[in-house]
């Protein structure tokens, strides 16, 4: 697993690109627990999030799930085709499951998020 | 040892029930325990899934504003009138709220255990969805199995399946709590079109109350015994409270939208 990779206790993971941006997705568990994903809504292109908001959704076949902007910022590119191959998720959840680019507000946000390792531990505990 | 609180609540129209639940959730996020409200409709509705097609619900008659309400959580339709509808909020970090599996068990599995000591041969259904026929049979919730669903044996062999769905289920999944939609299909809905019925628990062999209130009540209470729970019936209506009638009043105005309502 890349070690650049930040997470939401939500489950999303962020990525800083060398451009400034930033990728966003859900983690590879998160997608194993929704199982058999039928719809996805993507946010609009030129939205403005805060952290912590929602900024899509995804059905699966017993639940619709929303996702969260990590950071503050600006949605600048979605990943258009991923809600006609949702299965991209489960195949490469870090790589072409990807789901939106932002531009943060502020990078260092990316910081407070948690590490793979904490992340890993949130899980196992069940707390989340 | 933990609570559960439960409203039964009064009848109310679709987009107010649709707002009391999602003030159901900011409750149980707040009180930091499971919630529950028990209602009813106050005119017949249909409450489609989060994402069904709009085109489809219209092409079986289906028309917001009359009679129809989108929920927040998945599924498909349910034609409500002769069901208890109930949700259930269940804050993170709760062990009910670990995965859609886990709730739908936790709060079927106690109804099935009810109506097996009535004498039903009932169980959860614990294969995939079965092949849907047609767009009818896919549309709604009650021609759909899903793992977790209350199915009753009819005693009848063929096809249709000898099987009759009595409780379905949806889920919302959101950051900090769970909100679980389910109905309780009392008896068939002879008021709706032939293709949108099907049978209810009254109507597979069990003797039940007319509103099903006794029904529910046993289910209940097994429900908080489940989860070694202490069980209070909370009083009054949900939403009589000011400050829960007023987050309600903001999150009606959005499932009365037509934004809302025809979102897909």
């Amino acid at each position: 697993m890349a070690t650049e990779l930040r997470f939401a206790k939500t489950h999303e993971w962020i990525r800083p690109d060398a451009d400034g941006l930033a990728t966003v997705g859900i983690s590879a568990y998160a997608v194993e627990a929704l199982t058999d994903l039928v719809f996805m809504q993507l946010p609009e292109v030129g939205r403005r999030v805060k952290a912590g908001e929602s900024i899509g959704e995804i059905e699966s076949v017993k639940a619709v799930s929303d996702f969260y902007a990590p950071v503050s910022g600006e949605v600048v590119a979605v990943n258009a085709a991923l809600p006609d191959a949702l299965e991209t998720l489960g195949h490469d959840p870090y790589g072409a499951g990807w789901i939106v680019k932002l531009r943060p507000d502020d990078p260092a946000d990316m910081a407070g998020l948690l590490t793979q390792p904490a992340y890993d531990a949130l899980v196992k505990s069940g707390q989340h | 040892m933990g609570r559960i609180s439960i409203w039964w609540d009064q009848a109310a129209d679709g987009p107010t029930n649709m707002a009391a639940d999602e003030v159901l959730a900011a409750e149980a996020r707040r009180r930091v325990q499971p919630l529950v409200r028990l209602y009813r409709w106050d005119s017949p509705t249909v409450s489609l899934g989060a994402f069904q097609p709009i085109a489809e619900a219209r092409s079986l008659g289906i028309v917001p504003g009359h009679g129809m309400v989108r929920r927040p959580s998945g599924g498909g339709a349910i034609v409500h009138g002769t069901d208890i509808t109930y949700a259930v909020a269940v804050p993170a970090g709760h062990a009910w709220s670990r995965s859609p599996e886990v709730l739908y068990r936790a709060v079927h599995r106690p109804l099935v255990a009810e109506l097996v000591s009535r004498g039903m041969d009932a169980r959860l259904h614990e294969d995939g969805d079965a092949p849907s026929r047609g767009i009818a049979d896919a549309f709604f919730c009650f021609s759909r199995r899903s793992p977790g669903d209350v199915v009753v044996s009819t005693g009848s062999a063929g096809d249709p399946p000898a099987d009759a769905k009595v409780l379905g289920g949806a889920q919302r999944r959101q950051s900090g709590v769970v909100i679980q939609h389910g109905s309780l299909l009392l008896r068939s809905n002879v008021t709706a079109p032939p293709a949108w019925r099907h049978p209810g628990i009254g109507d597979v062999g069990l003797a039940i109350t007319d509103d099903g209130v006794d029904l529910a009540s046993a289910w209940m209470t097994r429900l908080a015994t489940a989860l070694a729970s202490d069980l209070d019936w909370e009083a009054g209506p949900f939403l009589a409270d000011h400050g829960r009638r007023t987050e309600a009043d903001a999150a009606l105005v959005r499932y009365r939208e037509a934004r809302w309502c025809e979102r897909r």
